[in-house]
């Protein structure tokens, strides 16, 4: 295994690619030799990842489009595998996030939330793992937010956002690890929550992307259906003696 | 407290309880006195039920509601809330499974199953959480499958669903704690969804019986009556410092790892 | 239908430490449900303080004096108890020990005493009362360990180490127990060894706590758990799940 360049001519898809975290990702993969696709809906985003990724390799391109609609996801499918020739790598990185309480967060914000960021998982999903099986490999990763299994107030939405994302990569990896697809997830605390962490600091769109890298390289080969939490320790927190 | 009426007057509401395990806690969350209402959107199993519970309380109420819609929901809700004022139990037991591997997951099914398992929930929260908060005090428990925290073949996406929901429930838990109001789930097993109905149906009764000592710590079917008297501990005061937290009544399926094949193992060498 | 106002009537319980606020509410609490409790206590004043207030309802229990760090006083301690009672059905294992000290502050001492203390006297009551359970088919077995396994508390490195283990105690008897419907399960307290309060939690709670402790200590020993089994249930008003302190 090369190191300095772990996914050398591996096909990858980026949904989300053109968020902070999925931009992160999209240039880490193709510094490690990676063709990358991202998918997004801003197209102007889209544009201006593109043209990053393609200084570090040519093969990279980009496709907007609607993530909340089926057939739109079915396009965007369509044109990765045809950018690509097939996909060895899915990255899940597309969500927005809305904060709100059962009182506060709108039905229709929460029926759009849960579009954007469960069903467009499951979706993509159920595109490209055809192409997965056939290969008789492949790399799913999802990425969602650290209040799946550990909580806080004023988060209902988000958590059973990021909930479902878990408890989905835990199930698909068990119908699809005989087509050798592994299904991993990451968590972090997403933008705008300061909170007390045994470590100082607050993780980056990078410390995600590393975690992604991993996931996506040989190294975690016998790694399936597993959460990585990269929030610094947050949900094992208790405080200080006396505090 | 007296154990034999642990929900003496306190008002109770039972979502989608016409029948299985909403049926089994409504009739023993009345033998404990309490006032039941039930919604449900069968209406002759909610009348018959509601026939039962007359025996045991004369202001028991039956209310029909359609999950899928939000105006009936709220409908519904500020019904009850008239009727009764903010309830001090709540229970939900809805919830949709169409299994299928993903790649043939149809859109239809999997709209569905976020509809009635996650957003019901949360639509009946948005109407009772306010009243709830004023009256500084209750319970909430909400009836999962314990793939929320399992991983299965052929539920990926009602396995999502469920984990959305409990996700979404200790959220929930974390809301209302500081107003009393505690909020947990039941994890359910196999044995005691729908899935359990179609093994016993499918299989010879030997075949359902090695299913069951294969699969399980404690070897046999699980009953409605043991999620009830779950649901009956969490509901009362016995329950009264635990928020946020998982019931797995599933007779230790969890537990085992690759329950398959060491269990059967070590019975075949003992 | 079961009798709620006396959940373990006629039954015989065994409570291995019922001498701090937890372990005597735990004593109480099955006396009044019609169980016959005999407790391990660590003076005579305690133990006659509680018999004395559960003499009426249960007039057959009886306390012993027993240090959890004596290994030869619990194997006698066991062997007491099964003397005088028929059958053992409830047994209770909520040892106590805790010491504020950090990592480096500790020594070989402390440690053993934690493992002595924490884990290896679970290992002789189950080694004692397990095999009349399983021949009899019936029995719960229930080890109280504390919530500072999932969230560790700065300064008592032993008492997570110690009550780490008894999750994984608690799953692998419940497996072998289970075709002989012998449940056992955890509670992750987040009542600190002899105290009588939850730490800090997000929970509104009114009245007692330890009573709250009680009563799901008194459910997991009755039927109305009966399906519930190699599980662990975390009793802290909510504060594991919180994302941070």
């Amino acid at each position: 295994m090369d190191y300095q360049c772990l996914l050398a001519g591996r096909s990858a898809i980026v949904t989300g690619g053109a968020g902070s975290v999925g931009r992160a990702v999209a240039l880490l993969y193709a510094t490690h030799g990676a063709n990358v696709v991202i998918l997004d809906e801003d197209e102007t985003e889209v544009e201006k990842t593109v043209k990053d990724l393609r200084e570090i390799n040519q093969k990279c391109s980009g496709f907007a489009g609607n993530l909340r609609d089926p057939e739109s996801i079915a396009q965007l499918c369509d044109y990765a595998i045809n950018a690509l020739g097939t996909a060895d790598i899915l990255v899940n990185a597309a969500g927005s996030y809305l904060p709100g309480d059962a009182e506060t967060l709108e039905e229709d914000d929460f029926i759009a939330m849960l579009d954007k960021n469960v069903n467009s998982t499951i979706r993509f999903t159920k595109a490209i793992i055809p192409y997965m099986c056939d290969n008789r490999q492949g790399d799913i990763i999802n990425i969602t937010s650290d209040l799946a299994t550990a909580s806080m107030p004023g988060t209902a939405g988000i958590a059973a956002c990021a909930g479902a994302i878990v408890a989905f990569t835990r199930n698909v990896t068990m119908d699809y690890i005989r087509y050798r697809v592994r299904a991993n997830c990451i968590v972090y605390p997403f933008d705008g929550i300061e909170g007390r962490r045994p470590l100082t600091g607050a993780p980056g769109p990078e410390d995600v992307a590393n975690a992604a890298l991993w996931y996506a390289c040989k190294m975690s080969r016998f790694i399936i259906g597993d959460m990585l939490p990269v929030n610094g320790g947050m949900d094992y927190f208790a405080g200080m003696r006396g505090e | 407290m007296r154990y034999d009426k642990m929900l003496q007057d306190k008002h109770i509401l039972i979502t989608a309880g016409a029948s299985q395990i909403g049926k089994a806690c409504a009739l023993l969350f009345a033998s404990h006195g309490g006032i039941v209402a039930i919604a449900d959107k069968d209406k002759e199993a909610g009348n018959d039920l509601l026939h039962q519970l007359k025996e045991y309380q004369e202001d028991s109420k039956f209310y029909h509601m359609d999950f899928t819609c939000s105006d009936s929901v709220r409908d519904t809700c500020d019904r009850y809330l008239s009727d009764f004022g903010a309830p001090d139990v709540w229970v939900n037991c809805e919830g949709v499974c169409h299994p299928a591997f993903i790649d043939e997951q149809e859109e239809a099914s999997l709209r569905e199953m976020i509809n009635l398992n996650i957003l019901s929930a949360f639509r009946i929260m948005k109407c009772l959480a306010g009243p709830m908060k004023e009256k500084q005090g209750g319970a909430i428990i909400q009836m999962i499958s314990d793939y929320a925290v399992t991983g299965a073949n052929g539920v990926s996406a009602y396995g999502a669903t469920m984990g959305g929901l409990f996700a979404m429930t200790n959220s929930f838990a974390m809301d209302y704690a500081p107003y009393g109001i505690r909020v947990n789930s039941i994890l359910l097993g196999i044995s005691l969804s729908a899935m359990g109905d179609i093994i016993a149906d499918e299989m010879e009764d030997e075949e359902a019986e090695e299913f069951w000592v294969r699969t399980q710590m404690i070897p046999r079917r699980g009953r409605v009556q043991e999620v009830a008297d779950t649901a009956l501990f969490l509901a009362s005061d016995m329950g009264k410092l635990i928020t946020a937290e998982g019931f797995f009544v599933n007779g230790g399926q969890n537990s085992i790892a690759h329950n398959q094949h060491y269990r059967w193992n070590w019975r075949a060498n003992a | 239908m079961k009798n709620y106002a006396k959940l373990l009537e006629g039954k015989y319980a065994v409570v291995t430490n019922g001498g701090d606020p937890c372990g005597s509410a735990i004593v109480k609490k099955f006396a009044l449900h019609g169980a016959t409790v005999a407790f391990g206590v660590r003076d005579i004043e305690t133990g006659e303080r509680i018999l004395g207030e559960i003499a009426e309802l249960s007039p057959e229990s009886f306390y012993l004096v027993l240090d959890l760090a004596d290994s030869d006083g619990i194997e006698e301690f066991c062997r007491k108890v099964k003397e005088r009672f028929p059958l053992t059905t409830v047994l209770v294992n909520n040892p106590y020990a805790d010491i504020g000290k950090t990592i480096t502050e500790t020594t070989e001492e402390d440690y053993r005493y934690f493992l002595q203390v924490n884990q290896r006297s679970i290992m002789q009551t189950l080694r004692a009362f397990y095999g009349p359970m399983r021949d009899n088919k019936c029995g719960s077995i229930i080890n109280i360990s504390s919530n500072t396994v999932f969230k560790p508390i700065m300064g008592n490195p032993f008492l997570t180490l110690s009550m780490g283990t008894i999750g994984g105690l608690t799953r692998v008897t419940a497996f072998e127990g289970g075709e002989f419907y012998v449940r056992v399960n955890e509670i992750l307290s987040g009542i600190l060894p002899g105290q009588s309060e939850l730490s800090p939690c997000p929970l509104k709670i009114e009245g007692s706590h330890v009573e709250g402790m009680a009563d799901l200590v008194l459910f997991l020993a009755s039927d109305m758990s009966s399906y519930i089994t190699g599980q662990s249930f975390t009793v802290d008003g909510g504060a594991r799940r919180q994302l941070f302190a």
